[in-house]
């Protein structure tokens, strides 16, 4: 049954999508890989300071400010996992202007099982990709 | 007349029940022999043409929420078991917790609201509501201290910067 409560989530949606990419087309990824969101006035990883190692967020900002300009590369090297998180910030749009037009509601996707076996695997990604930043971090030193 | 014992998860049933109380697996084929073969048992044979079928005294419920494939069902009937939603989602709590907030933590409420959901249902019996309401909690407090912190950074309540 679709009601104002789907709309709105599907507004937020879309609204949300629209604001992050906006966002990170506005910041201007660090050179280092990580730190970028301190531009925001965020606080700096406290994992990092308290262990001196990257936590599996570290360089997602970074990794969305290269990938909005099209350096596929240099954001895959910030986070990995970071490109799949642009794809599907950018899937977002095309979803929810489909869920608002089409009055379907978003708990038709929720609901269904395949979306926890989306979120088993994109958690499994991303703990891949954080074994791959701290490969990076050992050899490389950021 | 001997009880049955389900074929899926071993739990024993009432003579003539269409259904296992513990995993819903369909019993009706259990109900014509002593014995509790089913299909997949390897002295299993197919009935003659001319044997009447047992009948089946309900229709099967259509919104039956069987345990996903690996799921351990306890061998004590009625005990209770982790959903692997729930599991899931202990585990982004922890993650959002510590490092990643909401990352993993709006992705674990999905999945501990997704049990919590099927239990009130009553589509998934088998699985432990504590556990499942512990995981949804823990993301939601994650979730706020990720924000307590970044409200402390920017000083608006009053402590200065870290």
């Amino acid at each position: 049954m679709y009601d104002r409560t789907d709309k709105l989530v599907a507004i937020g949606l879309l609204v949300s999508a629209c604001t992050i990419l906006a966002v990170a087309g506005w910041l201007k990824p660090a050179a280092c890989g990580y730190g970028t969101h301190t531009q925001l006035g965020l606080p700096p990883c406290s994992f990092l300071r308290w262990t001196h190692l990257p936590c599996p967020s570290c360089g997602l900002t970074t990794c969305f400010a290269w990938a909005i300009r099209l350096h596929l590369w240099k954001a895959f090297l910030a986070n990995p996992f970071g490109i799949l998180a642009f794809l599907g910030t950018v899937s977002l749009i095309p979803v929810s202007i489909f869920l608002l037009t089409r009055h379907i509601s978003f708990r038709t996707i929720t609901e269904s099982v395949h979306f926890s076996k989306a979120i088993y695997a994109a958690t499994a990604l991303y703990l891949l990709s954080w074994i791959f930043k701290l490969a990076a971090f050992q050899f490389v030193g950021h | 007349m001997n009880d049955v014992r389900c074929p899926r998860c071993g739990g024993t049933n009432p003579p003539n029940s269409a259904f296992c109380g513990i995993c819903g697996t369909p019993l009706a084929a259990q109900q014509s022999g002593a014995s509790a073969d089913s299909p997949s048992s390897p002295g299993w044979q197919q009935p003659a043409a001319n044997q009447a079928e047992p009948p089946i005294p309900y229709p099967p419920p259509t919104n039956a929420y069987p345990p996903p494939a690996g799921v351990f069902l306890p061998p004590v009937p009625g005990a209770k078991v982790v959903g692997d939603n729930t599991k899931w989602a202990v585990g982004l709590g922890i993650g959002a917790l510590f490092c990643c907030g909401p990352l993993t933590g709006v992705p674990g409420i999905f999945l501990a609201k997704k049990d919590m959901d099927e239990i009130a249902a009553g589509r998934a019996p088998h699985l432990d509501e504590g556990w499942a309401k512990g995981a949804y909690y823990l993301n939601i407090i994650a979730l706020v201290l990720f924000v307590l912190g970044i409200c402390l950074f920017w000083g608006r309540l009053g402590l200065g910067r870290f």
